[in-house]
């Protein structure tokens, strides 16, 4: 027997550590979730949808124009759309796409660095649908943007940009351009995390509770566990074996009870189509979750499920991979934008005192062109 | 359902409602890539149209089409597996008209501004809307002088009411070679051609017809325009009132009439200089009689008057009298039609000879001698200073390899060769029907400056076409693929681009011109 | 066995000069005596029997006296109208010969529509079916040979005889390669003979599907090119042609040689006129004009000097003391640097009025300005061809002198309602 390769003996000591464990139960570190067995009987057929409910996604992407340890530029961009069934259809006062750049600089304040953020939209007229500045002032050692000990680099700040102004969006949204009964899906969950990042979602919320229109989100990815390691959304794919509707599209709930502030959701997972293998995490606002039957919660993952038969991706919504395209900043818009900076800031006669900065940390990428 | 979505757009004060069929995604000049709206049908050889913002336009026309999706290849044939395997019945693609498309390649052929077009230079905008080209965007089409008829212009298989037509002076003293194969409606084009020009006195038309269907003598022809009785002859050896009969006095034919027609070694080649020296304008029927020639081998006398009379299809009667069993020639009449012939190409008339009878030989040979003489004539009025009173004469020849291939010269140049390479100077022009363009020489092809394009599925043949042509057709070689019967592409140096044109079937074309006039007693007198 | 002539283009009373006028007639008669000495049955005339349709009344006297005498010898003639001795305007003299019984025009036509039947005569002597087409000044009877009902004329049996007076595309010489002429597919099919004039050349040929086409020719000439032609051996007589029930079974032809002509060429290019002259002169030591025509053609630039200093009359008169019967030198084509001429390539008048009246003709632009309706009628009748004609019947009417004692006012009428006549005025109403 020939000697083995390095990649086969790291498949044995992976294979080694992952075993065969029970799935075990749902299980939360925050002692405001309050976790429910698991039980096969949790587990709901989504009905065939009938309705012609509005769905409304809306998701938001970002890319680093120019960066340096002590001032960051991000262009970011919103998009959202809306179907009727299958049939898309047209904004009616929202532009359907809104783009910023992100300035945030680091500023000394008393001992302290801080961060304060600007926003510079594309079109002027669209600074009114956007976050304020000045909820996007951080101490650079805020715990909720910090990593371990150290302190918060400007990256993070700069995309919380992004996260603040898509709950505004969504708020505005809810306000401007749906209406009662509608839905409104976004992309991840419905807990927040970053300092001031409330204060919008509650805006987005109050918004929609006060129009009507449901409020969603979807998560591509959850990090939740069960109680024996499983990752939780999986370990309920599992258990779904053991249900009658284990062949049809589905979705589980109750999973567990949210006291958190920052997480005023209703959780569920959903197979939005009985071919596919995914699983997803799925949140409806709390305040308007209480107050739903259930064959009105139904009808909400059926209209989801409904939009989730592209046969290109079937059981995720069709509506967030539109969105998750559009949105997105590609990287080859990178260099331009870059060019454009290095123009602009050429032609203002700065350029040289801010290459000064982008300097001090672009060394990897000298060293990746050699 | 047709969904139209009508853009106005205001283009330096003009403002246009399109129905818009598609819009620019990408490209280069010459290959531009325009995504087709998805109720919208863009067919291959459309003529589209893109405003811009000067007033001007852009005319583009799409040579090739192919399917464009935001979905891999991959997933598309994973898609389309699960579809036709039966396995997702509840599945689709959402936005199916955004996410899967048709994408048309097509090339700017022309930019028009305040009714002059020119050769564009520049790309059009970026992302502009395109539409259906409309019979007002080619309102800067003209009629030229001494106007000969091709069809209405076509966008892809849709018909305008745009007619085009060619300088017929210009485009016969500078060549027409029309390449298509069988039935894709070359007859019909040149009858079509034909009737057009027929009271035009400026252009003297001689078509050899080697299948007896110009003149109409069973049906519709030229013979029912209005003013065939004065300006077209018709020469056939069928009886048929009012034809005149193709028949040649062998005094008329000169050993230079043979050239390239007929292949003579040297020795019959002197020999046929002997005659002419001793017998003179009977040399001819010297050599058939077999009369003396002094100096010349008997064997070789022997075998070219067998030649002559195999080629002539002549005999010698038990009375000593030359026939023809083709009753092309004689030595006794036929003393004036090649005079009546000159005369009427001279004057601007159409001569229809009906070769169908002939021989390949004999047919070429009955063309050079008119085109010899037609040549020679026009030399004279050259060299007086006439020439330009003088219609400009071109001959209709069928089968044009047989007389302009590479291999039909090898041993020399005919009077057909000669009339592609230097007839212009004295208006004499060429009309070369041909399946096979590829085995003409291309010294050949370069002269010819308009061709009508029939449809040509052999991809050889379309690359000699579009080789040739006046102008890029390098990206039309699926367009002329798909040419059907009656569609064709003008490539001219006389055209401002290459014309897609619907040829009308001839029958209905010349329903316009119905000239009936009622039977009216005739007043006799004598 | 039967047998039949074959005369045409007689051109009675085509030359101004008596002796050649007389020369003419002679052959005419010569013509005629022949025909009786080979014993024909009947006599064909296909058209052109005099030059013109009034000609001198002393003329017109001598051939029906000779008519008389054949016909009382129980010769039958038969004749069609030429593109000369007929107008569609006025009486000719062949419509009197012809109501006197001296003949009999064989063209019996009825219009049915836009067809033309034509009826058969039949020769009573030999059974012999005869019909035929008159000729018209300008070829104009093609629209006739269009018009003919072919069929009635196929279906007839026995031997057929057409006569006509028109040239063949097919048949006509060179020569005559500019004369207006019709398809052979013009002529009915499957006639035995076919009796033509107006080509003024000797024509014998046997065509398929059709027949012998025969033209004599004339039979001493009615301009200075059928003397030349005569000079440089053209043949003058007429046919005698032999048929039995169905065939054409022999024929000859019967030459008429009244008077000898001799046709002499003399080159001018680069020669003075004092130069021609001498050459002249030296030609006329060289011919033996002793009873016969001489013709001469000069032609050429002189180089210097005018056509006016060479003396054409001492030339002339030089062959005329040689015995000459009459002579005739042409100097048209005879020119000096200098002069500006009109090239006038016809030699004959008729044909230099022809094309005169073309190039005058096809300069003509009718007034744009004038209704539609009237336009399209003088385009149809002022233009190309028809112009051409009609500015020759007009010239032909208002050429024509007095008739033997009519009186002025009686002239001016006749010559006014003849031009009326041309002019067709009444159908512009």
């Amino acid at each position: 027997m020939g000697k083995s390769l390095p990649m086969d003996r790291v498949v044995e000591k992976l294979d080694g550590r992952l075993r065969d464990v029970p799935l075990g139960e749902p299980t939360f570190a925050d002692a405001r979730y309050a976790p429910i067995s698991f039980d096969a009987g949790h587990f709901h057929q989504i009905p065939e949808y009938e309705g012609d409910s509005v769905l409304c996604f809306l998701d938001g992407g970002n890319m680093e124009v120019v960066s340096a340890p002590n001032f960051m530029i991000e262009l970011t961009r919103l998009y959202f759309n809306k179907y009727r069934g299958k049939r898309r259809l047209n904004p009616n006062i929202i532009p359907q796409r809104i783009e910023f750049y992100t300035i945030c600089c680091a500023r000394p304040k008393g001992n302290k660095i801080i961060y304060e953020t600007e926003l510079v939209p594309v079109k002027d007229e669209w600074i009114e649908l956007l976050p304020e500045s000045v909820d996007m002032t951080f101490n650079s050692m805020d715990r909720t943007l910090m990593t371990g000990l150290q302190r918060a680099s400007i990256d993070v700040v700069a995309r919380s940009a992004r996260v603040f102004a898509e709950w505004r969006l969504a708020g505005l949204l809810a306000e401007r351009e749906l209406e009662k009964g509608d839905i409104l899906i976004r992309d991840g969950s419905l807990q927040t995390f970053v300092t001031n990042e409330r204060k919008y979602a509650n805006y987005a919320y109050k918004a929609a509770m006060e129009n009507g229109v449901i409020f969603t989100g979807l998560s591509k990815t959850s990090t939740l566990f069960t109680s024996t390691g499983q990752p939780l959304v999986s370990a309920i794919n599992e258990l779904s074996a053991t249900s009658p509707c284990s062949s049809q599209a589905w979705y589980y709930n109750p999973i567990v009870h949210i006291k958190q502030p920052d997480h005023r959701a209703e959780m569920y997972a959903v197979k939005l189509c009985p071919r596919s293998s995914y699983v997803f995490r799925f949140e409806i606002l709390l305040d308007q979750a209480e107050k739903l039957r259930k064959e009105e919660k139904d009808l909400i993952i059926a209209a989801l499920s409904a939009n989730s038969k592209d046969i290109s991706f079937p059981g995720y919504p069709y509506g967030l991979i539109d969105v998750d395209r559009f949105a997105r900043v590609e990287m080859v818009e990178r260099e331009a934008q870059e060019l454009q900076f290095m123009s602009a800031a050429s032609a203002k006669g700065v350029w040289t005192k801010i290459q000064r900065f982008i300097k001090a940390s672009d060394a990897h990428v000298t060293l990746n062109k050699i | 359902m047709l969904m139209l979505r009508l853009t106005k757009y205001e283009s330096a004060g003009r403002i246009v409602k399109m129905e818009v069929v598609g819009s620019i995604v990408r490209g280069k000049h010459g290959q531009i890539q325009i995504r087709q709206k998805s109720d919208a049908d863009i067919e291959l050889g459309d003529l589209l149209v893109v405003d811009q913002d000067d007033g001007g336009y852009s005319i583009l026309q799409v040579y090739d089409l192919g399917y464009g999706s935001q979905i891999s290849p991959k997933s598309l044939e994973m898609v389309s597996g699960m579809k036709v395997e039966g396995f997702a019945a509840d599945l689709d693609f959402m936005d199916p008209t955004l996410r899967n498309y048709i994408l048309a390649e097509v090339k700017a052929i022309l930019n028009v501004k305040a009714g002059n077009a020119r050769v564009p230079k520049t790309l059009p905008k970026f992302m502009r809307d395109v539409r259906h080209i409309t019979e007002s965007d080619l309102s800067f089409v003209t009629k030229p002088d001494n106007p000969m008829f091709l069809g209405n212009v076509r966008s892809g298989s849709k018909v305008l009411d745009v007619e085009a037509f060619l300088d017929g002076k210009k485009v016969f003293t500078h060549h027409v070679l029309i390449p298509a194969t069988t039935g894709r409606g070359k007859s019909n084009l040149v009858k079509v051609m034909v009737w057009s020009i027929l009271d035009n006195f400026n252009l003297g038309i001689l078509i050899l017809d080697p299948h007896d269907e110009y003149y109409g003598r069973h049906g519709k022809g030229l013979k029912d325009h209005p003013s065939s009785k004065q300006n077209l002859l018709y020469y056939t050896p069928k009886q048929f009132t009012g034809s005149f009969t193709p028949i040649f006095n062998l005094r008329l034919v000169k050993p230079w009439h043979f050239r390239g027609i007929v292949a003579f070694t040297d020795a019959q080649t002197e020999a046929m200089t002997v005659a002419q020296n001793n017998y003179h304008d009977d040399w001819l029927i010297a050599i058939a009689k077999g009369r003396d020639l002094p100096h010349v081998d008997p064997k070789t006398l022997a075998v070219l008057q067998r030649k002559i009379e195999t080629t002539l299809g002549l005999y010698v009667d038990e009375d000593g009298n030359i026939q023809c069993r083709m009753q092309t020639f004689s030595d006794t009449i036929g003393e004036s039609t090649l005079n009546d012939i000159l005369n009427a190409l001279e004057s601007g008339k159409k001569v229809i000879i009906d070769t169908s009878m002939f021989t390949d030989q004999v047919e070429l040979l009955v063309g050079s001698i008119v085109m010899h003489e037609i040549l020679y004539r026009y030399r004279g009025f050259k060299q007086e200073g006439v020439l330009e009173e003088k219609p400009v004469v071109s001959i209709i020849v069928e089968e044009a390899p047989r007389v302009l291939s590479a291999e039909a010269l090898t041993s020399g140049s005919n009077i057909y060769s000669d009339i592609a390479r230097e007839g212009r100077k004295f208006q004499i022009g060429l009309t070369a029907i041909t399946q096979l363009t590829s085995i003409i020489p291309r010294t050949v092809l370069a002269n010819m400056n308009t061709k009508v394009i029939l449809g040509n599925e052999l991809a050889p043949e379309r690359e000699a076409i579009i080789n040739s042509a006046a102008q890029d057709l390098k990206e039309d070689d699926r367009a002329i693929a798909s040419l059907d019967v009656g569609e064709a592409i003008v490539s001219s140096n006389f055209t401002k681009f290459a014309v897609p044109v619907q040829i009308p079937l001839f029958e209905d074309f010349i329903k316009r011109f119905n000239d009936t006039k009622p039977k009216v007693k005739i007043g006799f007198v004598g | 066995m039967f047998r039949f002539a074959h005369l045409a283009d007689c051109h009675l009373g085509a030359w101004r000069d008596a002796k050649l006028k007389e020369l003419n007639l002679e052959a005419f008669n010569r013509a005629l005596d022949l025909s009786v000495k080979e014993k024909v049955n009947f006599i064909i005339i296909s058209g052109d029997l005099f030059h013109v349709n009034i000609p001198d009344l002393g003329l017109v006297k001598t051939v029906v006296e000779k008519f008389r005498e054949i016909r009382e010898k129980g010769i039958e003639i038969y004749m069609v109208y030429g593109s000369h001795d007929y107008s569609p305007n006025v009486v000719s003299i062949v419509d009197i010969l012809s109501s006197a019984g001296l003949f009999k025009k064989v063209v019996q036509a009825e219009a049915i529509e836009d067809h033309i039947r034509l009826q058969f005569l039949c020769d009573d002597d030999t059974g012999a079916k005869i019909v035929g087409l008159s000729g018209r000044s300008g070829s104009l009877e093609k629209e006739y040979f269009e018009a003919l009902d072919i069929n009635s004329l196929q279906d007839e049996d026995g031997f057929k005889i057409f006569v006509f007076h028109s040239a063949v595309n097919e048949l006509k010489p060179i020569s005559t390669a500019s004369m207006e002429s019709v398809p052979l597919s013009y002529l009915p099919p499957g006639f035995n003979y076919y009796a033509g004039g107006h080509i003024h050349k000797r024509v014998w040929e046997n065509v398929k599907g059709y027949g012998v086409i025969a033209y004599p020719g004339p039979l001493f000439g009615a301009t200075f090119t059928d003397l030349e032609d005569t000079a440089r051996g053209e043949r003058r007589g007429f046919y005698v042609v032999d048929f039995d029930g169905e065939l054409v079974k022999t024929s000859k032809f019967i030459e008429i040689m009244v008077s000898e002509v001799i046709y002499k060429e003399l080159d001018g290019e680069g020669k003075t006129a004092k130069q021609v002259e001498k050459h002249l002169l030296d030609l006329t030591t060289k011919i033996d004009a002793s009873g016969n025509i001489v013709l001469i053609r000069v032609r050429g630039t002189l180089s210097s000097g005018r056509v006016g200093d060479i003396d054409f009359t001492q030339v002339r008169d030089l062959l005329v003391e040689k015995g000459a019967t009459y002579v005739f030198i042409n100097r048209v084509a005879l020119t000096t640097e200098a002069a500006t001429s009109v090239t006038l390539p016809g030699e004959s008048v008729e044909e230099i009025e022809r094309r005169l009246l073309n190039e005058v003709v096809s300069s003509f632009k009718v007034d744009s300005t004038l209704p539609p309706r009237v336009q399209k009628v003088l385009k149809e009748r002022l233009t190309e061809q028809k112009g051409t004609e009609l500015a020759r019947q007009l010239l032909s009417v208002l050429k024509a002198e007095p008739l033997q004692d009519e009186k002025k006012r009686e002239f001016e009428n006749r010559v006014l309602q003849e031009t009326l006549k041309v002019l067709k005025l009444e159908e512009l109403e």
